[in-house]
């Protein structure tokens, strides 16, 4: 007689069976546990993350890093712009769009043991609001943070805001902090010079090491409230040169090339590499400064033709990125009807012969690799009409100081990237009068007007439509040429799985919590 | 010596006002870069009053000066660290990189113009080392990453140290190792140091090599020393007890030469080989417009400059009587 768990014509017995279970138990405990208890991650940086304080800096490439120590009331899901709850289980909105209730998770605790309560959300949240913190203005709509129990906040604005829970979610919006590390360290600033480097979250990891241009490492809380991380710990080493980053890579020195991969690589990687790419809300695209040859319509229309992202989308990104279909990014919303860029190019070199020598300058907003790509073949296209097209790169945050200068170049090359999924997000950054990131102080008061309508709205099918107009008017009248949104690409050992790449986070933020092999 | 410190001094305040100057006419703006490129103009306006960039450049310098005398270089706008303590904690990597490389630049530099001393056509060795000195500094260091680590494994290509639960005294690595009875964290300090090190010495090694081998070659033409090789003196002694001294003057100055172009290859080296020092702080500070950082690196480069030359003139003077400080 064969003895066997799946023999089903083996008498039962029931010590037979609690072998096999034991068996089973104990395969799996073998098999499992070495792999799941001491797996690192590697990961490298280009730069020093500046501060570790979620409030006081706006950190981008280190941003997921503090993201997997702090966490804040509701997040976005990997992949997605859907908002999901983080520390807050469930939330409310008033009628009036002006009370937001939100209801905590239970039994949440900090890396120092200090319980997560509805009062020490409303610490996190006043300091981040009231204490001068550069991120403070996530919160500035916010009147009053109210805890009227243990496991209830409730936040009440001063005017209805749609976009609150995208700020909330936002990689950089507000983080809940230990109390009892405010209240440690508080020091007269807010506890900011010990936040620099010290960490006292929620989240799945715990900082480890802060070694400023060495590494940083990250160790997986045993407590954590939520689904156990893969990794039990995550290094983070400085790395600052890319030719460095992925020879490591190849070396089998670090597990990925989170951002940068040259493009041209990307056909030709070794067997042991894979890339993982996800749609980003990084779109390129071009502001045009008032006064340019693109203010005339006919010019303007030849060079829309010639500049048309289909023409040269491929040879730039490969399959990844994706033509732009509205100044609001794709992963935004779906525009009814999509920006066209004249085709017909006869045309387009007819409308620039009547004009006679028509040049542009096209200013790069930094040196990175993919801005001259772009630019180059966008002016190998503009000669094809008859336009000399020249660019040069703009010096570190000259962009910020283009507005009313006469020397600046005719187009800015830069990408548009918001701080949060909602459009209000990125016309508040790079449409609106007194925008950030409105390069040229261009002012559209209709467009901005159904910008400002649409942010007070709670129907969302209205309020998209609202945006889609005001996107169209800011196109057409040649503010604001969006051209592509490109992926979020990141080459890695084969193996990785679910990098939780969230498309509002800047590129290459794996999410340490997710990813796993 | 009094002239030298004064004029330390003279160079240290130049180079503020300077860098001060030049703040006020760059287009970066260093309260966006702390607020980020997505913050509200009330936001950056209100980060500019708190960093005090909201005032004249001359009352901002006469702050900075204020605080200068406490020793006192402000707060990074990028690490929110005191700069001091930034420098205190990058500044060991840096000198110990330095100190390698201009130990690795001169001894073959010396050791070759001896070589073309006694055998007047080493050629080979000469056109290897110009040939490999003028090369850009980039792509030397990317050869020897990717030869020496990459592909023969010999060496570390990046960082400072394999080991993570280190730290010494000192912060000189290649020191601690022996100050803690820990050798073998000299050693594998040393393997670390090798590459980015040789990169920054080569072009130190060529440049000395050759104005040392030209200055030998001419000193060893003078009469005093022909008529010591008449009276018989073997030519090893004559190389080393008469012609290396008076030699040494010009390959002395090109020292103190090369040690400035040292500070500019140090950003790109540090940067290609990860290695944690102040050329790296200085190209992340530069890049987010950290100005009291990008001033605290240049005030020490200014000062590490001046007492490297006047370590350069103590030393001309003790090879030739005849140059007075």
């Amino acid at each position: 007689m064969r003895s066997s768990c799946g023999d089903h014509s083996a008498t039962r017995s029931p010590a037979r069976l609690w072998t096999c279970v034991l068996g089973a138990i104990l395969g799996a405990w073998v098999v499992v546990l070495p792999v799941h208890a001491q797996e690192v991650l590697r990961i490298p940086l280009f730069g020093d993350i500046g501060t570790f304080d979620p409030d006081n800096g706006f950190e981008i490439a280190g941003i997921g890093v503090i993201n997997s120590v702090y966490e804040g009331l509701v997040e976005y899901e990997p992949g997605s712009t859907r908002i999901v709850g983080s520390l807050a289980r469930t939330w409310d909105i008033s009628e009036d769009g002006l009370t937001y209730t939100f209801h905590l998770v239970e039994g949440v605790r900090f890396h120092d043991g200090t319980p997560l309560t509805a009062a020490a959300v409303v610490k996190s949240f006043e300091r981040r609001r009231d204490r001068g913190l550069v991120l403070s203005y996530f919160l500035n709509n916010v009147k009053e943070i109210r805890a009227p129990d243990d496991d209830t906040i409730v936040l009440i604005l001063h005017a209805p805001q749609a976009s609150l829970l995208d700020s909330l979610a936002s990689p950089w919006g507000p983080k809940i902090i230990s109390p009892t590390a405010l209240d440690a360290h508080d020091g007269g600033n807010a506890a900011t010079e010990w936040l620099n480097d010290h960490a006292a979250g929620t989240g799945p990891f715990k900082l480890g090491e802060f070694r400023p241009a060495e590494r940083y490492t990250l160790e997986r809380s045993d407590d954590y409230w939520g689904q156990e991380p893969f990794f039990s710990r995550v290094e983070i080493s400085v790395v600052p040169d890319l030719s460095q980053q992925i020879l490591k890579l190849k070396a089998g020195e670090i597990d990925a090339v989170p951002k940068n991969y040259p493009i041209a690589q990307l056909f030709s990687l070794p067997q042991d590499l894979e890339i993982t790419a996800q749609p980003s809300m990084m779109q390129f695209s071009l502001f045009t400064k008032p006064g340019s040859p693109l203010d005339n319509p006919e010019i303007r229309g030849a060079v829309l033709t010639a500049i048309n992202p289909a023409l040269w989308i491929k040879d730039a990104f490969g399959k990844y990125a994706s033509i732009s279909q509205s100044p609001y990014q794709n992963m935004m919303f779906k525009p009814k009807q999509p920006i066209a860029f004249p085709t017909d190019v006869a045309a387009a070199k007819a409308a620039i012969a009547r004009h006679g020598e028509v040049t542009l300058t096209i200013g790069l907003f930094s040196a990175a690799p993919s801005y001259g790509r772009i630019s180059d073949l966008m002016m190998a296209q503009l000669a094809e009409i008859g336009v000399k097209a020249t660019s040069r790169v703009l010096p570190q945050g000259a962009a910020f100081a283009l507005k009313g200068k006469a020397d600046a170049p005719d187009l800015l090359l830069t990408i548009s990237s918001p701080d949060a999924a909602d459009p209000d997000n990125q016309a508040g950054v790079f449409f609106i009068k007194d925008a950030p990131g409105n390069f040229y102080g261009r002012v559209l008061p209709q467009a901005d007007a159904l910008v400002k309508k649409a942010s007070g709205l709670k129907d969302a099918a209205a309020r998209t439509a609202l945006y889609e107009e005001s996107g169209h008017m800011y196109f057409d009248a040649g503010y604001f040429i969006p051209l592509v949104d490109a992926n979020d690409v990141v080459v890695h050992v084969k193996g990785l799985k679910d990098l939780g790449l969230r498309p509002v986070y800047p590129p290459g933020n794996i999410d340490f919590a997710t990813v796993r092999k | 010596m009094f002239k030298h410190l004064a004029g330390l001094v003279v160079v240290v305040l130049a180079m503020s006002f300077f860098v001060f100057c030049l703040q006020s006419i760059l287009p970066a703006d260093p309260a966006r870069a702390v607020a980020g490129p997505t913050a509200p103009v009330a936001t950056v306006e209100a980060v500019r009053e708190r960093l005090g960039l909201d005032q004249p450049v001359i009352v901002q310098y006469g702050r900075f000066l204020l605080r200068l005398a406490k020793g006192d270089l402000g707060t990074s706008f990028r690490t929110r660290q005191p700069v001091t303590a930034d420098i205190g904690k990058h500044l060991p990597a840096t000198l110990e990189l330095m100190s390698v490389a201009v130990f690795l630049g001169v001894v073959p530099a010396v050791a070759l113009a001896l070589l073309q001393a006694s055998f007047p056509r080493p050629g080979l060795a000469r056109v290897a080392l110009i040939g490999l000195g003028s090369m850009p500094i980039f792509l030397t260091a990317l050869l020897l990453v990717y030869l020496f680590w990459f592909k023969l494994a010999w060496l570390p290509g990046s960082g400072r140290l394999g080991l993570t639960d280190f730290s010494g005294p000192t912060g000189f690595n290649l020191l601690d190792g022996f100050l803690t009875g820990r050798p073998g964290v000299s050693v594998d300090a040393f393997a670390h140091i090798l590459l980015p090190s040789i990169a920054l010495a080569l072009p130190i090694a060529v440049a000395i090599g050759r104005t040392m081998s030209s200055a030998l070659h001419e000193v060893m033409q003078q009469a005093y020393i022909r008529t010591a090789r008449g009276k018989g003196i073997g030519e090893a002694r004559l190389v080393f007890a008469h012609g290396l001294r008076n030699a040494a003057t010009a390959p002395l100055a090109m020292v103190g030469l090369q040690v400035r172009l040292l500070f500019g290859n140090l950003l790109i080296v540090e940067r290609i080989f990860g290695w944690p020092g102040l050329g790296n702080y200085m190209v992340q500070s530069l890049a987010s417009s950290d100005l009291p950082a990008v001033l605290g690196v240049s005030m020490v480069f200014g000062v590490l400059y001046i007492i490297v030359n006047i370590a350069v003139e103590l030393c001309q003077s003790l090879a030739d009587p005849r140059i007075d400080l």
